[in-house]
């Protein structure tokens, strides 16, 4: 196998930067089946109240599994500044959550978000290409500024109102409404306009992840000497240009708070040149293997 | 550090967008909601639309709304025509936020009260009928009889939960639960 080089404008040959889930398969142990097996059971978890066994009660705003009530820390945050009043009970209901994104980042949208798992689907079955490739303005920022400000400002908690994740959930648990016609303009303008437009740049809650995610140790680890420069991870749903940013400059790991470590990239390299590594490392510590290793692999990286 | 012209730009849209979408937000005629609910504004303020009070309702009494329904989306609400409130109030500690008071007692519950429309009603029209004070789960406290024949709710018992005007046997209702 031959290293391919970048061509002369920086591109590379495969990549697109359009999500191409249809290159990562479902092989046994696989990243993509473990995420896919998640994602099926989340849903399956929610539905559970509808087949009248009442186990997962509630929607991803609040959820109160087996007795345990784990509560999203941005519906929280919204119903405190809509009430303008503190509520012990509903903020230590974040604190669960919040433990768990911090450590491992924003698996939140790789894993559990139905709106991801409903364009997971979508992208699996019509494998189309978005008409723009240009990157829009990230508006995150903006959203979840209108989200928290809204909230106080109108009373309510605006997010857990018109978001298609509250809608999507709620529509599925509770029956169809009009408004789930916010969720199908949402795919297919994730399909035939912009890939990813709502995760990628719009999501306020997929945001608010990213920023604790900064902090977590779960990153995707690469090997430089292994990498042939495919381009093969680009495709990755969350559009992060791994092969650019992080491969051309040398890094060890992949650090990025827009990583929903869901695992693809790792799944669709023909070199496994990158994994999904949870070692917690101290600053300082040496990442390199043993210098024989090293070599040895130099000569022979695949 | 200033805010950039996009940024406030969004801003700008966004804040238009969310003022569109009044028909999701906006205040709406008064529904029953479930037993322990705060006051309408701050019901609305502290509701996460969670939806868990209506799945752990053992009598399919509360349903979610969705923008069809004629309040807003995403809130509990009850329709005491076809299945009231039977304040078994096991959806008062189901509520993560507290729009649903905790520790409601179903005395307490006050959802509504409930107003007899003399003119439909059989028994204020000179004909036999209990139904309504025979139903009612705070029996000859909430709903008494005048004379032993007419209904008269007594609004300091009446919570609301809707059972006399599930059983009422007009066609339309000759009780209903009015906002308190």
């Amino acid at each position: 196998m031959r290293a391919r080089l970048p061509h002369a404008d920086g591109s590379h040959p495969g990549s697109t930067g359009v999500t191409q889930l249809n290159r990562a398969r479902f092989r046994p142990g696989s990243w993509s089946t473990a995420s896919a097996a998640v994602q099926a059971a989340v849903l399956a978890g929610l539905l559970l109240p509808r087949l009248g066994v009442p186990l997962v009660i509630g929607t991803l705003a609040s959820t109160r599994i087996a007795g345990f009530v784990l509560t999203d820390p941005l519906a929280a945050a919204q119903v405190t500044l809509a009430t303008t009043s503190i509520s012990w009970p509903l903020l230590s209901s974040t604190v669960p959550v919040l433990v768990f994104y911090l450590v491992s980042g924003r698996t939140f949208c790789g894993w559990i978000c139905p709106v991801n798992t409903l364009l997971d689907v979508a992208h699996r079955l019509l494998p189309v290409q978005a008409r723009i490739r240009k990157r829009p303005p990230d508006g995150r920022v903006v959203a979840l500024a209108l989200t928290l400000l809204g909230s106080a400002a109108l009373g309510m908690p605006v997010f857990e109102i018109i978001s298609p994740i509250a809608i999507l959930v709620r529509n599925l648990l509770f029956g169809m409404g009009p408004e789930i016609a916010v969720v199908v303009v949402l795919v297919a303008i994730d399909l035939w306009v912009i890939d990813r437009a709502w995760c990628r740049y719009l999501c306020p809650l997929g945001y608010l992840y990213s920023l604790l995610a900064a902090l977590s140790p779960l990153r995707v680890r690469i090997d430089a000497a292994r990498c042939t420069r495919c381009g093969a991870c680009e495709g990755c749903p969350a559009g992060i240009p791994i092969l650019r940013a992080f491969i051309e400059a040398g890094k060890p790991a992949m650090v990025s708070g827009d990583c929903t470590r869901c695992g693809y990239c790792v799944d669709v390299c023909p070199t496994s040149s990158l994994s999904l590594d949870l070692k917690l490392r101290l600053p300082g510590v040496a990442r390199d293997r043993p210098a024989a290793l090293r070599t040895q692999q130099e000569k022979a990286p695949w | 550090m200033g805010i950039s012209r996009r940024s406030f730009l969004a801003l700008v849209g966004g804040g238009l967008a969310l003022s569109t979408a009044r028909p999701l937000l906006s205040a709406s005629p008064w529904v029953l909601r479930p037993p322990g609910a705060l006051a309408s504004s701050a019901f609305l303020a502290a509701c996460l639309r969670c939806g868990k009070c209506a799945q752990v309702c053992r009598y399919g009494s509360i349903r979610i709304a969705s923008s069809a329904d004629g309040t807003l989306v995403g809130t509990p609400f009850i329709r005491p025509r076809e299945t009231p409130c039977f304040l078994c109030m096991d959806c008062v500690p189901a509520c993560p936020t507290g729009a649903l008071r905790p520790g409601t007692a179903r005395e307490k519950a006050a959802m509504g009260i409930a107003v007899v429309d003399r003119d439909t009603c059989l028994a204020w029209q000179g004909n036999v009928c209990h139904t309504c004070f025979m139903a009612c789960p705070f029996y000859d406290k909430a709903i008494v009889l005048e004379d032993f024949s007419r209904p008269v709710v007594r609004e300091e018992h009446c919570v609301g939960c809707g059972i006399c005007e599930h059983v009422c046997p007009m066609r339309t209702a000759a009780i209903r639960v009015r906002q308190e």
